[in-house]
């Protein structure tokens, strides 16, 4: 908590202030290698030869530095096919997450500037949408595809996300609310028509807020597994996640390879979360998506 | 007139228009497959030959003969009541440590964070290995002080509690919420209970948690619905064994579905879920009269 009342103790002793910080930073550290360790163990893992992967106590990977240090990776991008499964991953999670932007942005636009029947019961379905299972729903909707001849396509994988897009819309509505409603208003008295002022003066202004969303629905679709487990049977389509997952299910004990291609379906997101963590976590902080 | 009365309806108009994306999305993907799956509740069917009305036999079947039911939703409770009540107070710690003004505030959240921003399967597979019972490192860490490690998720003991550890690896997901609740209490609430002598605990017991209560709450109310949902460790790492230790609720309602086909009675299994789910929210939000602060009561 805040300190800045706290006067010190101004004698040589030490101070109790000192020792909360020293145990606060020890906690920290702990949790962060808690955090961090596993990542580097996969990672020093894919740089590790075959014969030298269940070395215990784990030791430096024997192939840094050595002119086969990246073999592991070359090894499953092309033999094992996930430059595709990667490319496949990145088109899906970006149609999907293009998708959410236009539907939520939409009605996040129409909740929170506009004025029509029946606003407030459509809003309070959508925020009671988010506490239905996704197992409720995806055994219609698996037959939904199946009848409309999509299985095996990415249209089960992007469609509904460019429909449904609940988090979504209550991001952009909480956003579009902060925008004051004078804007609107001026605007109107200047005959600007709805469709005008939503693109001329809101669009413009919530790029920040739309990238967010964008970088969260993208993390979102990539990371799915049941609808590609579902709906995928081609292991030319295969999402990075059903790939690896299939890839474990085949050569579970090649474990440089295994965590090479669990690296390559982490790179992307590390470095969308690098470049773009402010974002993120401000993003969910505030609208309380996990 | 006609334009006075135009600009309102033009508006109303425009309104639906602007949601008529969701609204579709939400009678195609969420409304619509609810009633069906209602209805498909009540039938056989198994996709190759048409659905067959059966009443509610698939419900009585589901409570009164079918074991593994009662022992997935066993599993699930035990899950949730252990791993959510952890998850919430870790999360709770890390934020209340992180909100102690240390520096580096910035750098520290997006540690603990980046786990729970990484694809589930790939932390899987990475936990599955930690946890090799023979050549795995958590077992080698634990030889060093001389504990012969368990089985892990080859025990049919142990296979359980080592998902549940493995999600508190999660608990940045609650922390972010909790941090921004935490930033968000005014300094002048702690001030004013320094200057009346409140030590720290005290300042914890009567400021920060009952100002922080909504977001426990809130994070108490996603955590049920994500157990419920609990489905890519399992799936990955145990696909419900060994001997069904791991067979979560969803994962046994998947296998139902799509290995054996049983759509009707895995539409029933779903609407139990949903019912349980929301028996759930229920409760939690009713008990939050009891213990949940909202800043507007202070007046009342």
């Amino acid at each position: 908590m805040t300190m800045s009342v706290t006067t010190p103790k101004s004698s040589g002793r030490i101070n109790p202030r000192h020792i909360r910080i020293v145990l606060s930073y020890l906690a920290l550290t702990f949790l962060a290698i808690f955090s961090i360790f596993p990542f580097l163990w996969m990672l020093n893992t894919t740089f590790q030869s075959q014969g030298a992967v269940f070395s215990l106590p784990p030791k430096l990977g024997d192939m840094i530095f050595k002119p086969g240090m990246f073999d592991a990776y070359k090894e499953v991008l092309t033999k094992y096919n996930f430059m595709r499964y990667t490319l496949n991953s990145l088109f899906v999670a970006g149609m999907a997450a293009i998708g959410q932007l236009i539907t939520a942005s939409l009605a996040g636009f129409a909740f929170a500037k506009m004025e029509f029947k029946g606003k407030n019961l459509l809003f309070g379905i959508l925020l009671s949408t988010s506490m239905i299972p996704v197992s409720v729903t995806i055994i219609p909707e698996f037959l939904l595809m199946s009848k409309l001849n999509w299985l095996d396509t990415y249209l089960p994988l992007i469609v509904p996300s460019f429909l449904v897009g609940t988090f979504g819309t209550f991001m952009m509505r909480e956003f579009f609310s902060t925008i004051p409603n004078e804007l609107v208003e001026a605007a109107m008295l200047d005959g600007a028509t709805t469709f005008r002022i939503y693109r001329t003066i809101f669009l413009p202004l919530s790029v920040p807020a739309m990238t967010t969303l964008f970088l969260i629905a993208f993390i979102h679709n990539w990371n799915d597994l049941l609808r590609p487990v579902l709906y995928i049977s081609s292991s030319s389509l295969r999402t990075v996640t059903v790939g690896l997952t299939s890839f474990q299910g085949e050569y579970g004990a090649r474990w440089n390879l295994l965590l090479a291609g669990a690296t390559i379906s982490i790179l992307p997101l590390l470095i969308i979360y690098i470049f773009a963590q402010r974002y993120i976590v401000e993003g969910i902080a505030t609208t309380g998506l996990k | 007139m006609f334009k006075q009365l135009s600009l309102r309806r033009r508006e109303s108009l425009w309104g639906y228009v602007f949601i008529s994306p969701w609204i579709i999305g939400f009678i195609v993907f969420t409304a619509g497959p609810m009633l069906a799956s209602m209805i498909l509740s009540l039938t056989h069917y198994n996709i190759a030959e048409p659905p067959t009305f059966v009443g509610l036999t698939n419900y009585v079947k589901l409570f009164t003969q079918d074991q593994k039911f009662w022992h997935a939703l066993r599993v699930t409770m035990t899950f949730a009541f252990v791993a959510i009540p952890l998850n919430l107070a870790f999360g709770f710690i890390v934020a209340y440590l992180l909100n102690m003004k240390v520096p580096g505030v910035a750098f520290w959240r997006t540690i603990y964070y980046l786990p729970s921003v990484m694809p589930g399967v790939a932390t899987a597979l990475l936990w599955g290995l930690l946890f090799n019972p023979r050549v795995g490192v958590l077992n080698w860490i634990l030889s060093l002080v001389g504990i012969k490690g368990p089985g892990w998720l080859a025990s049919p003991q142990w296979a359980l509690p080592a998902l549940i550890l493995m999600s508190l690896w999660g608990v940045g997901g609650g922390m972010i919420i909790y941090l921004a609740g935490l930033q968000g209490i005014p300094t002048s609430l702690y001030e004013a209970a320094q200057i009346d002598g409140a030590n720290r605990l005290q300042q914890l017991l009567k400021i920060t948690l009952p100002l922080m209560s909504p977001v426990i709450f809130y994070n108490l109310v996603t955590g049920i619905i994500g157990t419920f949902q609990y489905f890519t460790d399992a799936y990955v790492l145990t696909g419900g064994g060994p001997v069904d230790a791991t067979l979560f609720y969803n994962l046994y309602l998947y296998k139902q579905a799509f290995t054996y086909r049983n759509m009707g009675y895995a539409s029933a299994l779903a609407w139990v879920l949903f019912l349980i789910v929301l028996a759930f929210t229920l409760l939690v939000f009713r008990s939050s009269d009891l213990w949940v602060y909202y800043e507007g009561e202070m007046r009342s």
